[in-house]
Formats: C-alpha cells, sequence, structure tokens
C-alpha cells in the first residue's frame, strides 16, 4: 500500500504535467497566431487593427 | 501550419493518447511487481521514457544547431529551440520521477550521486539555454549563439549516461544492456518498449506544435520590426 502511494504520485506528477502544458502550449499558439494576424493587419495599415486589443498570459518564447 | 498538417499533427495526438492509456495499463496492472523494490519499481515505467524523450530532444538540439550553422536557415533555429523546451520538460519529469522512486527505495529524496547530479546539471544547461534565448533580442545573433550553446551542452548526455559505469552510483545499472543480455522479466520489458514508443510519440506531437509556436512567433517578430521600422 505504502509503495503504490509513492507510484501514485509519481504517474500523477509525470502525467499531470504533461496535461498541462499540453493545454499551455495550445494556448499560447492560439495567442501567437492572433498576436502575428494583429501585428500583420497593423503593418499593413489595416483601419479596423488599430481598435482592438490583445490578450496574451505572457510574452513571446526565445 | 496547413490544415493537411494539422490533421496529421491532431492524428499524432490521438495515437499517443491511446498509447499512453495501453502503457499505463500495461505498467500500473499487466506487468509484474519486481522481487526487490515491489510496486515501487512501476515509477521505472515513466521514468526511464521520460529520460530517453530528453535524451532525444536534445539530439535533435544538437543536431539543429549544426545545421543552423551549416546553412544559416532559421528553421533550423525554430527546431532547436523547441527541442530545447521540451527536453527541459522531460529532464524535469526525469528528475521529479527519480526522486520519488528514490524516496521509497533509498530512503532520501535525494542524493548527489552521479547520475543525479549529472542529470541535474544537464536540466541548468538547457534552462540557461532558453534563459539565453529569451535575453538576446537580436534574432539572427540568438540562433547563432544559441547553436554554440546547445553543441556544447550536449556533452554532458554521454557523462550523464556513462556516470554509473564510471563512478561509484547507487543508481542501478544499464536495464537492457549487458554481456548476458537484457536483466528484466520479459513483461516488464513489454511495458517498458510500449511506454517508450508512447513517450517518443508524444514528443513528436508536442514537438510539431511546439515547432509551430515558434515558426508562428518568428513571423509575428517580423511583422513587429516592420510595424516598428515604419513609425
Amino acid at each position: 500500500m505504502h509503495d503504490w502511494l509513492y507510484v501514485a504520485l509519481a504517474y500523477l506528477v509525470v502525467w499531470g504535467a504533461i496535461a498541462l502544458y499540453t493545454w499551455a502550449l495550445k494556448r499560447r499558439i492560439v495567442q501567437a497566431r492572433a498576436v502575428a494576424e494583429y501585428a500583420g493587419q497593423v503593418a499593413e495599415g489595416s483601419p479596423g487593427a488599430a481598435q482592438e486589443g490583445l490578450e496574451c498570459d505572457a510574452p513571446p518564447a526565445p | 501550419m496547413t490544415d493537411f498538417a494539422d490533421r496529421h499533427v491532431r492524428l499524432l495526438g490521438l495515437i499517443s493518447l491511446g498509447l499512453l492509456i495501453v502503457a499505463g495499463y500495461l505498467a500500473l496492472i499487466w506487468s509484474p511487481p519486481d522481487v526487490e523494490q515491489h510496486d515501487a519499481m512501476r515509477i521505472m515505467y515513466v521514468h526511464v521514457p521520460a529520460v530517453w524523450t530528453a535524451y532525444l530532444a536534445f539530439f535533435l538540439v544538437l543536431i539543429s544547431s549544426v545545421m543552423y550553422l551549416w546553412k544559416r536557415d532559421p528553421k533550423w533555429d525554430h527546431l532547436a529551440a523547441a527541442s530545447a523546451e521540451l527536453g527541459v520538460l522531460f529532464t524535469a519529469l526525469t528528475l521529479a520521477a527519480g526522486s520519488i522512486w528514490a524516496k521509497p527505495i533509498w530512503g532520501v529524496w535525494w542524493t548527489w550521486d552521479p547520475r543525479v547530479t549529472t542529470t541535474a546539471v544537464l536540466f541548468v544547461i538547457y534552462v540557461g539555454y532558453i534563459m539565453f534565448r529569451a535575453m538576446q533580442p537580436d534574432a539572427a545573433a540568438r540562433a547563432k549563439q544559441a547553436a554554440v550553446i546547445g553543441i556544447i551542452g550536449f556533452i554532458d548526455i554521454p557523462v550523464v549516461h556513462m556516470s554509473v559505469l564510471w563512478w561509484r552510483s547507487l543508481h542501478q545499472g544499464p536495464t537492457l544492456q549487458g554481456l548476458n543480455g537484457p536483466t528484466l522479466d520479459p513483461r516488464m520489458e513489454i511495458a517498458l518498449l510500449v511506454n517508450t514508443v508512447a513517450f517518443t510519440i508524444l514528443f513528436f506531437f508536442l514537438l510539431a506544435q511546439r515547432l509551430h509556436l515558434a515558426q508562428t512567433e518568428a513571423r509575428q517578430e517580423a511583422a513587429l520590426q516592420d510595424v516598428l521600422s515604419h513609425a
């Protein structure tokens, strides 16, 4: 029983971290696409682009 | 990412999820407990695949870095950045799972054992790689300098792997190698192999996604440079 607690902890940490990373990565992709599109519109001088804002969790990854 | 690539990446994700479920069943239910380590040994089925995946990721960083310095094509830099991030993730998981395994077996959460220490050094090297990339604003300089770091950092991989043979270590030696062949029960070997394959496919799924992110951010950086230059 004692050993199974450690096994459960290890699997929770590993699978939980992978699931969390996958979710965060998906979110970063969605936000990066929006920023890239927005920046492209601003660069082209699109009239609507300056009116809208964008929400991001964090700055771009290196 | 085109629809074609998107569909295939999504399929890869579904395959990896299915395989992880099967691998989990084999690891937690189907395979037998160890004679000495009992059920605590089941942590091996995530610990060993995690370290294998980290090695794979850093090997890709090495190849991409060499290719970037040779061809100066940004796609190699994007691949290196994506692989490095995943390598750091899987190295962290290796250390975490290893620490949890160490407590019931060695009686401690941490020890300055050669294998454990060199793996921690590996983690720090590539965290440093990522931090360096964050601090360098010039894309071309960042790519070139990161490539050099990525190549030098790989030197620690053979040190990690050989540490159990070169120095006195608490950590067990190679599980599947040896003059007398594998030392595992065949069911353990199958469970370990399936988990390793599952982690590898998961890695390539995450790599495809992370690479897409790197390419999108490069477009973003170029568009912002364009905006600033016309401001």
